[in-house]
């Protein structure tokens, strides 16, 4: 068996040596380096996590609450590559230049004190079940599905956003949720949110929640309306039914998860 | 702001049936859709579909594939319910795609750790359907469950410590009103396991143990404390019998794979299949196709479970084509051995005793100069599914003949590291073939072989047209007459296939699905 001529399969054990990103220190820390990360946190990462961290679309940076990974390593990777199945992108640039915002993005932990939301989780449970959100919400499985899923929209949103999507829902509309309606030939008419279209099909979740795929020949008409389908609560609800609303969402947590 | 809503028009909907346990009783009377990994309880991979048949297949044509930016290999078999096809991708995300066009209507996309720990790639084989909801096993070790509408997380468990070298790229399997998962991670030294979770809560509803702790039963098979790192995964979908009320599931090697010196004895239950009551996890028995493993042959083949005559007897069976080479008729109530022969090539053992233990031939333990032996390390066949016909009665599965030298080395166990005591070499001269082969189980006799260049990854589906579909590494998905292996039709897909096929009815026709490469490919015929 010896003189067999053999392939040792070394680069099986090459493939398995994982990134080291979790237990690296960032090498840019100097104040010149918080201040060049600052400059591309900016223009890359202020639309949605604000001027100074505050957060808004995205979620607030300066508790220091980074749920996937506090480390210096973490954080690189998070930049770097974004986050899977969230709205989180990543920024494609040099690692030297994402080290610097890491140590921006470090620098603004601990600014603000966390601030007690004024309103009620439990009222503002109640208030949600009481409107009837749960028609298009999810939350843990529980709900309808033509609205986004709010399971875990605390983690991800802050309480002055949602405040702004309760009372004027129109103001930013994803086009993930802007709704179509579609006629057919034979007149049938199906409204619902868009998920997904080519110029010969679309694919959608009508009012009664199927998933259907339509062939656009088959359609006498195909409109879009980028309108949300949310009504606006800025008369329904008082200002302290909204605070507690707020709250409850706000309370909204995912378990679980990897991190 | 009502807007569309507020002229609302009822439609009669394709309906959003939710998958029942009645159904996936019954999943063999709906051929029209795919709702389990196998196929049904019975894991035939077998569908009634014959609109496409011996006499038509040559007209098959490509309708769509969906592709993706993926670097991991694909190793999803859809599920196809109502209309909509639901894929893994890896590492473990989830899409559907709608089954006319093949476009998405929903991607669930899962973040990851940086430090992943998968022996053989981010891979992930499949999600099971019950209630409305998809549940996916997680290269993370975790098992969610998804809303089969938006792809919205209803829950999310950890099954084990990802950290630890568990993984899990198995398609989970429902049972009642429980979600049965398997572990990965026999080459970092778990202590497997298969779990049942409440498929409504995702609370753990029982585990088995498929390393005995001492004092249990099996833990005679151990010594000191090489239990604990002892391996025995079960990274593949088993089968379930309603009526015995069994689940089935195979397991795979005992760690570390290729030095057998740290783990003296039998080593229960690796390499075996194990029966267990379906509400408790109870062990009820279990067979040992190779005991004290030292060649990784994991027995995580699907159990193909098969009602019929044996020698003059009717019997409830279970046929299963083993890595180690051997092909066995077991009798799935009581683990009875009833025969047992050679498919491949093998010089590891002589033969297999009255009660199915292999005879083991001298001189074929690795060793620190290297034994070259038959099979190699993949074995005979491995996790790619066989299909078993029952028009034609015949078992069909690919299979690998080819040899390789195995190396035995030191073995330190660290968490999360590779625990393998070395690594089997190729011999580049002479690489093996492939084929699928058509057996007869009651004789283990081969009806005929369709010959390849290369061994094979590919899983096999049968159909009541007579069709038998399989796949090649060098990117063929080909159809062959289930009677004689005549091929009938054959396409290049570009991309290996280290897949299962299936098929399912859209809009009346049959289509029949592969993942090969980085895409999914579906046909149907030229109308």
């Amino acid at each position: 068996m010896m003189g067999i001529r053999v392939s040792l399969l070394l680069a099986l054990f090459a493939s398995f040596l994982p990134a080291q990103h979790d237990d690296e220190k960032n090498p840019h820390q100097t104040p010149a380096d918080i201040e060049a990360g600052g400059r591309i946190y900016h223009s890359h990462c202020a639309e949605c996590h604000g001027i100074r961290g505050e957060g808004g679309r995205g979620p607030d940076l300066t508790r220091g609450d980074f749920r996937h990974g506090a480390s210096d390593g973490a954080l690189l990777r998070t930049i770097s590559k974004g986050i899977a199945g969230t709205e989180m992108p990543g920024v494609y640039f040099s690692d030297d230049q994402v080290w610097q915002v890491v140590a921006f993005v470090k620098s603004l932990s601990g600014r603000q004190r966390p601030v007690k939301l004024p309103g009620s989780v439990s009222e503002g449970e109640k208030l949600y079940r009481k409107n009837g959100c749960g028609r298009c919400h999810l939350v843990r499985g529980e709900g309808g599905r033509l609205g986004p899923d709010l399971s875990d929209v605390g983690a991800q949103r802050t309480a002055a956003f949602l405040k702004t999507a309760l009372t004027r829902p129109q103001q930013q509309v994803l086009p993930s949720y802007w709704q179509v309606r579609v006629t057919g030939k034979d007149g049938k008419a199906i409204s619902g949110i868009l998920m997904n279209e080519d110029h010969v099909s679309l694919q959608m979740i009508d009012s009664e929640e199927n998933l259907r795929s339509l062939l656009k020949s088959d359609l006498a008409s195909f409109k879009v309306d980028k309108a949300s389908m949310m009504p606006s609560y800025e008369r329904t609800l008082g200002a302290k039914e909204l605070d507690d609303v707020v709250a409850y969402l706000a309370s909204l947590r995912r378990d679980g998860g990897t991190r | 702001m009502k807007h569309f809503l507020s002229i609302l028009i009822l439609v009669s909907a394709a309906a959003a049936g939710e998958i029942t346990y009645q159904r996936l009783l019954e999943a063999n009377s709906e051929p029209g859709n795919w709702l389990t990994y196998s196929g049904g309880y019975a894991s035939h991979r077998h569908s009634k579909l014959d609109q496409v048949n011996t006499g038509n297949v040559s007209r098959l044509k490509m309708l769509w594939a969906h592709q993706m930016k993926i670097t991991e290999k694909l190793e999803t078999t859809p599920l196809a319910i109502d209309g909509v096809l639901y894929i893994t991708r890896p590492p473990s995300d989830v899409i559907a795609l709608d089954a006319v066009t093949g476009r998405p209507f929903w991607t669930y996309r899962r973040p990851m750790p940086d430090k992943l720990t998968a022996c053989c790639g981010q891979v992930n084989r499949g999600v099971a359907a019950f209630g409305g909801r998809l549940y996916v096993g997680t290269i993370d070790a975790h098992l969610v469950a998804l809303d089969a509408r938006t792809g919205s997380v209803i829950w999310d468990v950890e099954v084990a410590d990802y950290r630890a070298g568990y993984s899990v790229t198995v398609a989970p399997l429902v049972v009642k009103d429980k979600i049965v998962v398997g572990i990965a991670g026999g080459e970092y030294g778990i202590r497997g396991f298969l779990d049942a979770y409440d498929a409504k809560s995702g609370k753990r509803a029982w585990r088995f143990y498929t390393v005995p702790a001492p004092g249990e039963p099996g833990s005679e098979t151990w010594k000191g404390d090489a239990w604990k790192t002892g391996g025995a995964p079960t990274w593949v979908t088993g089968s379930y019998d309603p009526k015995h009320n069994l689940i089935y599931w195979g397991t795979g090697n005992p760690s570390p794979d290729w030095n057998g010196d740290v783990r003296p004895g039998d080593n229960l239950y690796s390499c075996s299949v194990i029966a267990l009551d379906a509400d408790t996890g109870k062990r009820k028995w279990h067979f040992q196709f190779t005991p004290h493993d030292l060649h990784d042959w994991d027995a995580v083949q699907i159990p193909v479970l098969v009602d019929g005559m044996f020698r003059g007897q009717k019997r409830e069976m279970m046929y299963w084509a083993n890595r180690n080479g051997f092909f066995y008729v077991l009798d799935r109530v009581t683990g009875e051995f009833l025969r047992g022969a050679p498919f491949v090539r093998l010089t590891w053992a002589s033969g297999l005793d009255d009660r199915g233990r292999p005879v083991r031939n001298p001189n074929t333990a690795p060793s620190r100069e290297g034994a070259l032996v038959y099979p190699g390390v993949q074995g005979g066949t491995n996790w790619y599914s066989p299909s078993y016909s029952p028009l034609t009665g015949l078992m069909y599965f690919s299979v690998w003949d080819y040899a390789s030298i195995y190396y035995t080395g030191d073995a330190p166990y660290r968490p999360g590291n590779r625990f393998l005591g070395s690594v089997p070499a190729k011999i580049p001269e002479d690489p093996g073939t492939g084929a699928v082969r058509a057996i007869e189980p009651e004789t283990g006799k081969l009806r005929w072989e369709y010959k390849l260049l290369s061994t094979p990854n590919a899983g096999i589906l049968s159909t009541a047209g007579g069709v038998v579909f399989g796949g090649t590494n060098e990117g063929h998905f080909f159809a062959l007459d289930a009677a004689t292996g005549k091929e009938l039709w054959r396409i290049n897909t570009g991309g290996q296939v280290i897949a299962g096929p299936m098929t399912y009815l859209s809009g009346g026709k049959q289509r029949i699905s592969i993942a090969a490469g980085s895409a999914l490919f579906t046909f149907g015929l030229d109308e």
